[in-house]
């Protein structure tokens, strides 16, 4: 891909673009310069963008939430200006076409876009079907849509896959890569990806990750990639990087040197990788900034470092409320099966488990592992076929709902399938309601957990009008409400970014240090799990297979390869040196402050619980 | 245990081969014979097809999940029908309160066998036909291409909201809702902390999902291709033309007075 | 889209609420009765076609597909349809303002178009049936016409007070969605009497309906079969159903929603 590149194309070219989402907002109001609320669908979201898309390369896209990078790439296939309602100035120029004057649908024969949502990407009753409606729609004689199909579905991984399945039956990773194949299906020049792994877990987002290396690197993909993303690790696939800020482009360079820009980052107010973060926090020059964990390592053994691994008695780095108290949920023999086309699926099959008061534990494991499963076994949603759960050495069956929801609160996933009223405050009133606390007990109880979640000022804001890191604090403080004594939390940070996951897990490792609360999380967020939660449960094909401390289990990367779980970056570096050291016993840190301080330098000042996040 | 939502039975039948419109062909011939049957003996005969297509395609197993349904409605047919057929004939349950002749207990069996013989040809359609082909099939007969696309997605979407419905229920019961508890009405209204979340969560996905087919090159007003290699082969000739042939025959036999009271 | 959409929500609301039964198959008391008249006056057409063809794969899942079926999809089309056209057309009750339920008056033209619809429904399945042989007019109407209105006069007024203005802020409104224009005044009264008409004739079917199943005016109970073509009701029965789809079909043309007209005046 690298010809065009020399010869110095465009693929895409923004000149003074703005654009918001409120049709009527004047866009020549340049003057008021505060930064974009993202909640507010009044400002421009474009406030006059100049960016030339090399031709050839993989360009990602990233900066704070809310800051346009969607919009940005909505630009690149014309769902901006032509199809989303709004202000619009400016001229985008994509692959020699005037992209103001085209519809989105005439640019899909050049431009493919697979987003965030994979279920709203998905239109077929069968996986033929998916892949053949793009070439399809863009009248693609029958005869060629044959060997395109075959191609696409090998290009995303998905050769082997019975074409006569039905979308709704695969599994997210498979869906998304079913989008992927899709989209390639209708060969496109450019390639505008937004956010495409956000909804998936570990493996698929892996998997996908292979999918933009591969077509970066094929002769017969798409030129050109644009990429928003969060991650890092999908971040650093691209040859450069642009970052937006208010915006604006802030800064656009290659990739390493944007990602070693801390000053630039921080003021666009992205995420630091984390060895970057630890380097920067050691006083490194910027030219000598590592960004993955191997030049890290590398640039340690030539420096004048030596790694110093935690103490075993090293606390975890959230806290927690304590030397664990009383058993609350014990778990003997649980075991639970589902009913499928292909026969019953046992999802759990055979768990032991004990969770005492004020601890917190994370239940991690792949997608089907049955971590959720068990998860709903704990508060009586899902009653085990065999074996027993108990709370406070009750049977949870023994419970009425009402008794055992007010005890163990339960936040699901996705916010959105809980709220419903039309103001915060009365969704927050709705638990205890129904729990029968009623007057002024329940008047004191949901100003004090909508105080606690930090929306004090949006009481009586419509909670469906909010971010969604804002709702799930609303879903949060409607558990809180219930003044529960354990929360157990399903993946509840999915879909929100970096500083939206911080704000909320925060808040979560507040309420266990200072009120006891027992936290049980779901979660796939490796990072979650090495900061907040001293202790973890890994499951695989429905049986418990770990339950240890979290160091001890990062410790084990060979365990955590067999299990599909992703060390985050401290653990792998602190390995890695460990390893080099000829020390496999050393346990790892689990954070960047803790790398930090095992090279000898000083953690940062400011909160404990916040260093993974600049602000 | 949740039940699977699908009634598809994955075999590989000669039923299973059949175009979806041969197969439509069929039931309809099926549906012909039982809506123009009277006697109860002659209804059997439709409703014995359909069931020997069920037993052929492995599909009987899965009507046990209707049998429910199934036996309410024939209940409820037999006993409605009695009061609206003429009392002709011989009485053969004489109570104080009524009489039942033996035209009116005929005429109340043939027709609630019918409305079985009715759902069972249909599910040995359902039962052997996927969601793909339905939609193919129908497009097949000419139905315009915009209402294809919307029932084919919708038949994407819908386990996806189910999903969603499901988890609802449970987020809400975690909330402390008892659906069950209440009057008639307030139960009703107990229904809606599920309803409004799976409502906005689908509207929330309009957007994405218009933009998702813009970018995908959909627009009902271009011209566009269709990627379908189905064939109407001898075997889908040949049963359109069995189809026919019931259709007919069961006419002729109407106008003899056969299969009639 | 907006159909395909609406459509699968349909269904995926109404497996879940199958639950609930009274008589089972044929019609059900559930919750899902409520949205075609939410629905309709959000969506309009595209939400008819959707609540429509929602019903049509509730049958397909459910394992009740047949001939049925048809007019399961028909009358609930016009569940939909009905309440779009009925809405701020009701001139005494109309307040020209949007249905965000939060009057008793709105309320209250809500259970007018609730009954409307829920009648229009009954009558066109109960027709269907009875025309199937599979179930006498008179049985069914008023069952369904009942389940459906009192799912619709609960559950419609919260249904609306909660979802009108969300889905109005994304834009997602029928007249949003297709750029209507607001009505002239000469079309106004002119949709007006139309809605009326259309009220009028959804009530007067059921009604009729069953008066000619139970057999007044006809005489005796209508079960002779002999006299009638096939199987299904008797001769008045059929002409009474094919004069109402008449009139409904020449009337929803002839009738504007006002929901553009409420908009625009906001």
């Amino acid at each position: 891909m690298t010809e065009s590149a020399e010869t110095g194309g465009v693929a895409a070219r923004l000149r003074d673009v703005l654009f918001s989402y409120d049709r009527d907002a004047d866009l020549d109001d340049e003057g008021s310069d505060d930064s974009v609320d993202p909640d507010s669908r009044g400002g421009a979201v474009l406030r006059g963008v100049d960016l030339d898309v090399p031709a050839g390369e993989v360009v990602v896209v990233m900066g704070a939430s809310g800051g346009g990078k969607s919009t940005l790439l909505r630009t690149l296939n014309a769902l901006i200006p032509g199809f989303l309602n709004g202000a619009f100035d400016g001229d985008v120029e994509v692959l020699g076409r005037d992209a103001t004057a085209t519809k989105t649908s005439d640019l899909a024969e050049q431009v493919g876009t697979v987003m965030q949502d994979y279920e709203a990407q998905l239109f077929g009753t069968s996986v033929e079907a998916e892949v053949a409606f793009g070439p399809e729609n863009l009248a693609v004689p029958p005869e060629e849509i044959g060997p395109r199909i075959d191609r696409a579905l090998s290009q995303a991984g998905l050769g082997d896959l019975d074409r006569r399945r039905e979308p709704a039956g695969l599994s997210g990773g498979q869906k998304q890569r079913l989008v992927f194949a899709s989209v390639l299906a209708m060969r496109p020049e450019l390639l505008v990806l937004d956010e495409p792994t956000s909804d998936l877990d570990p493996l698929g987002a892996r998997n996908v990750v292979e999918i933009v290396r591969s077509l970066a690197d094929a002769s017969d993909g798409p030129e050109t990639i644009v990429l928003v993303t969060h991650e890092i690790e999908e971040a650093l696939l691209a040859d450069s990087a642009v970052l937006l800020k208010d915006g604006r482009v802030f800064r656009q360079g290659p990739t390493e040197s944007v990602f070693t820009d801390v000053a630039a980052l921080r003021e666009s107010r992205v995420e630091l990788p984390p060895v970057v973060d630890a380097f920067d926090r050691l006083g490194w020059d910027r030219e000598q900034l590592p960004v993955t964990v191997a030049e890290a390592a590398d640039r340690v053994e030539q420096s004048d470092l030596t790694w110093e691994p935690p103490e075993p008695t090293a606390p975890a780095p959230a806290g927690s409320g304590g030397d664990p108290g009383e058993v609350r949920f014990a778990v003997e023999g649980a075991r639970y099966s589902y009913d499928t086309d292909r026969g019953p699926v046992t999802a759990v099959d055979g768990v032991d488990l004990e969770i005492r008061a004020g601890e917190v534990v994370a239940i991690v494991g792949h997608n089907g592992s049955g971590k959720t499963t068990l998860a709903k076994q704990l508060n009586g949603l899902f009653d085990p076929d065999d074996g027993r759960v108990s709370w406070r050495g009750r049977d949870v069956r023994e419970y009425d709902a009402g008794e055992i929801g007010r005890e163990v609160g339960f936040v699901f996933q996705n916010p959105d399938h809980q709220i419903f009223e039309d103001t915060v405050r009365d969704e927050v009133a709705f638990g205890p309601k129904n729990f029968g606390i009623e007057g002024e007990e329940l008047d004191a109880r949901v100003a004090d957990a909508i105080e606690t979640v930090d929306l004090g000022s949006l009481a009586d804001a419509d909670p469906f009008a909010l971010s969604k890191g804002q709702r799930q604090r609303v879903a949060l403080a409607s558990i809180l409400a219930t003044r529960p004594s354990a929360i157990v939390f399903d993946e509840p940070t999915t879909g929100l970014d970096a500083e939206q996951q911080v704000a909320f897990m925060d808040l979560v490792a507040r309420l266990n240090r200072e009120e006891g609360l027992t936290v049980v999380m779901v979660t796939h967020d490796m990072g979650s799990v090495a900061r907040y939660a001293p202790r973890t449960v890994v499951m695989a094909d429905g049986r418990k297979v770990a339950d240890r401390s979290t160091r001890e289990l990062f410790a084990d990367p060979e365990a955590l390869d067999r299990w599909q779980l992703d060390a985050p970056q401290p653990v792998a570096l602190s390995n890695e040196l460990a390893a080099r050291a000829g020390r496999e016993d050393a346990l790892p840190a689990l954070t960047v402050e803790e790398v930090v301080a095992g090279l000898g330098g000083e953690p940062a000042a400011d909160d404990p619980v916040r260093g993974g996040v600049n602000r | 245990m949740s039940a699977a939502p699908t009634l598809y039975v994955d075999r590989d039948t000669f039923v299973h081969r059949l175009d979806p419109r041969a197969k439509l062909a069929m039931v309809l011939a099926l549906f012909v014979a039982a809506y123009m049957f009277e006697h109860p003996l002659a209804v059997a005969t439709p409703l014995a097809v359909a069931l020997g297509v069920l037993a052929l395609t492995g599909g009987l197993r899965k009507l046990g999940r209707i049998k429910v349904v199934i036996t309410a409605l024939f209940l409820a047919g037999f006993l409605v029908w009695p009061a609206y057929a003429p009392a002709r004939g011989p009485v053969v349950v004489s109570t104080p309160v009524f009489d039942l002749t033996e035209y009116e207990l005929l005429f109340a069996l043939g027709r609630s066998e019918r409305i079985v013989a009715f759902i069972v040809s249909g599910f040995a359609f359902i039962t052997t036909t996927s969601n793909e082909e339905i939609v193919s099939g129908l497009r097949g007969l000419g139905v315009p291409y915009a209402f294809c696309f919307a029932l084919g997605t919708a038949l994407r979407l819908f386990p996806t909201f189910l999903g969603a419905t499901g988890t609802v229920k449970q987020a809400q019961e975690a909330r402390g809702l008892d659906l069950s508890a209440g009057g008639p009405l307030q139960r009703m209204r107990n229904y809606i902390p599920l309803l409004i979340p799976v409502l906005m969560t689908a509207v929330r996905n309009v957007n994405s999902q218009s933009m998702a087919l813009e970018a995908r090159g959909f627009d009902t007003d271009r011209e566009r291709t269709f990627y379908d290699r189905r064939t109407f082969r001898a075997a889908d000739w040949g049963v359109t033309a069995l189809a026919v042939g019931v259709v007919v025959g069961v006419i002729g036999l109407w106008w003899l007075g056969v299969g009639q009271l | 889209m907006l159909v395909a959409v609406v459509a699968a929500l349909f269904a995926a609301v109404l497996i879940p609420f199958k639950a609930l039964t009274i008589v089972p198959g044929v019609t059900e008391i559930r919750p899902a009765n409520a949205i075609p008249v939410a629905f309709g006056i959000m969506f309009g057409p595209a939400g008819a076609w959707g609540v429509a063809i929602g019903n049509l794969i509730g049958d397909i899942f459910g394992g009740t597909f047949g001939p049925g079926s048809a007019f399961g999809f028909a009358g609930n089309f016009f569940f939909a349809l009905v309440s779009y056209k009925l809405w701020g057309n009701l001139a005494p009750l109309s307040s020209g303002e949007e249905p965000t339920m939060d009057s008793a008056r709105q309320v209250a033209e809500l259970w007018v178009i609730a009954l409307a619809g829920a009648a229009v429904c009954a009558a066109i399945i109960a027709w269907g049936l009875e025309v199937l042989g599979q179930f006498p007019f008179s049985v069914l109407g008023p069952v369904i016409a009942l389940n459906n209105f009192l799912a619709a006069a609960v559950l419609g007024p919260p249904l609306l007070y909660l979802t009108y203005p969300r889905v109005r802020e994304m834009g997602l409104l029928y007249p949003d969605v297709m750029d209507a224009p607001a009505l002239s005044d000469a079309s106004s009264s002119r949709s007006t009497l139309a809605a009326f008409g259309l009220a009028a004739v959804s009530i007067a079917w059921l009604v009729i309906g069953v008066g000619l199943s139970v057999g007044l005016g006809g005489g005796a109970f209508i079960g002779n079969t002999a006299e009638t073509f096939g199987q299904g009701g008797s001769t008045p029965q059929i002409a009474l159903g094919a004069v109402a789809f008449v009139a409904l079909f020449g009337l929803s043309a002839l009738s504007k929603s006002r929901l553009p007209a409420a908009l625009s005046a906001r």
